[in-house]
């Protein structure tokens, strides 16, 4: 059995530990909070999107912009969103082996990642990043996504890349985490019953019309994906941290059943101690 | 009301805008356009500026970020990265902005994010715009 101090010691670890444990759990509960509301928020912006893009490309008619090509054989470009902490569950474990999965599938494939834990992925692995983005938090506007689309949209003009396509964690109250792939270039137009019922008028013209259009389409696009990624990882650190603050409770009791076992053997031992010396003392004055 | 249209303004944040109005001028990449009902359908860019909406005879106005508009047949939807009415905005922000802003500008490392700058910086110019416009 531990020494009475080794126990107090360690029982003052885990104490620690779990503080620290609940702290992150309560802050990731007030981050998914915030994140699900923005999320929520988000959607009805993105489904408006989605339904306007869609309604632009059916009624565009034989135009055709570079962005909307299918090239047929070339590079595919995967953007990998994963986290940059630790801690956080399976969340990244699940999320980059089926990146991992997508990224052996295609023939010659380029990595981008967001966050550092999937480009250390990625390198062990022995595929090398071409870029690397950086931190993308909650405080993030808009306008932070710009420089993704420039870089995408660079990427995609080249003659070798055939199609760009982002693999995040999507995030729903109802199913909860599940990794999700989602395909940004070339932009497909959704199948619709309406089609040409009235042909649409682009002012100034098609050309600078779309060519403003579908950056913005694509910057919410990324938006989206980095804000449930975002909103995920928060979900899942959650979830990491109840299951450790319950396995730091049980730890304790653990712990405190044995401190008290050993401190009742260690007055147990006194007791008898001093017993057998007021024997001893009494059998001399006989 | 008869000559009414359906307008939304969506934003990422929130839906900023909805409801039935008699006309809107907005500052779309090629100028200022006005939108009343039965406009013909189109699709045009927005430039960072001023909406200004008739609602029941009632005439408001908005600063909104660059973005896109579709005009269709019964609803027009204007999509835009950030939009403010007037009494969100503060003068003292909008002007601090602008001073931040002027500084980044000088030390843009490429066009994308330099196209990103100055579309927050005609923001910024609008938004103090509007205020002393209301003055």
């Amino acid at each position: 059995m531990n020494s009475l101090s080794e126990i107090k010691h360690r029982i003052k670890a885990v104490g620690d530990t779990r503080k620290i444990t609940k702290a992150m759990e309560m802050v990731s509960i007030a981050k998914v909070n915030k994140l699900s509301q923005k999320c929520e928020q988000y959607m009805a912006y993105f489904g408006k999107m989605q339904s306007v893009m869609s309604d632009i490309l059916l009624r565009t008619g034989e135009w055709v912009h570079p962005c909307l090509k299918d090239k047929g054989k070339g590079q595919s470009v995967f953007f990998v969103i994963s986290s940059d902490n630790g801690l956080v569950g399976g969340f990244n474990h699940n999320l980059l082996n089926f990146a991992l999965s997508k990224v052996m599938e295609a023939d010659n494939p380029i990595v981008c990642t967001q966050g550092s834990e999937a480009e250390s992925f990625f390198k062990k692995k022995g595929i090398s990043v071409l870029k690397r983005f950086e931190t993308f938090s909650d405080f993030s506007e808009i306008y932070n996504v710009d420089k993704y689309v420039e870089y995408f949209l660079e990427l995609f003009a080249e003659k070798t890349v055939r199609q760009v396509s982002v693999i995040f964690s999507s995030f729903s109250s109802k199913t909860g985490v599940c990794p999700k792939i989602i395909k940004l270039l070339p932009i497909k137009a959704e199948q619709s019953k309406e089609r040409y019922l009235y042909e649409i008028y682009y002012e100034p013209t098609p050309e600078e019309v779309l060519d403003g259009v579908i950056p913005q389409y694509l910057s919410g696009m990324i938006y989206g994906c980095l804000l449930q990624s975002l909103t995920s990882e928060f979900f899942s650190r959650r979830m990491a941290m109840d299951s450790a603050v319950k396995n730091a409770d049980k730890l304790l009791q653990e712990l405190s059943t044995e401190y008290n076992r050993a401190r009742q053997n260690a007055v147990t031992n006194e007791i008898s101690d001093i017993v057998t010396a007021v024997n001893g003392v009494s059998d001399e004055r006989l | 009301m008869r000559n009414s249209f359906m307008l939304e303004i969506i934003t990422p944040e929130k839906i900023f805008f909805s409801g039935d109005v008699e006309e809107m001028i907005i500052n779309a990449s090629s100028g200022e356009v006005e939108i009343m009902h039965h406009t013909l359908p189109m699709v045009t860019n927005i430039a960072p500026g001023l909406i200004s909406i008739v609602q029941n005879g009632r005439k408001m106005e908005a600063v909104c970020s660059d973005g896109f508009m579709r005009v269709g047949d019964s609803v027009t939807s204007v999509l835009v990265k950030g939009c403010k009415w007037p009494y969100e905005i503060s003068e003292k922000d909008a002007g601090s902005e602008i001073k931040i802003l002027n500084e980044r500008i000088k030390n843009v490392q490429s066009v994308g994010e330099y196209k990103t700058l100055k579309a927050k910086l005609a923001m910024a110019i609008a938004q103090l715009k509007v205020l002393h416009r209301k003055d």
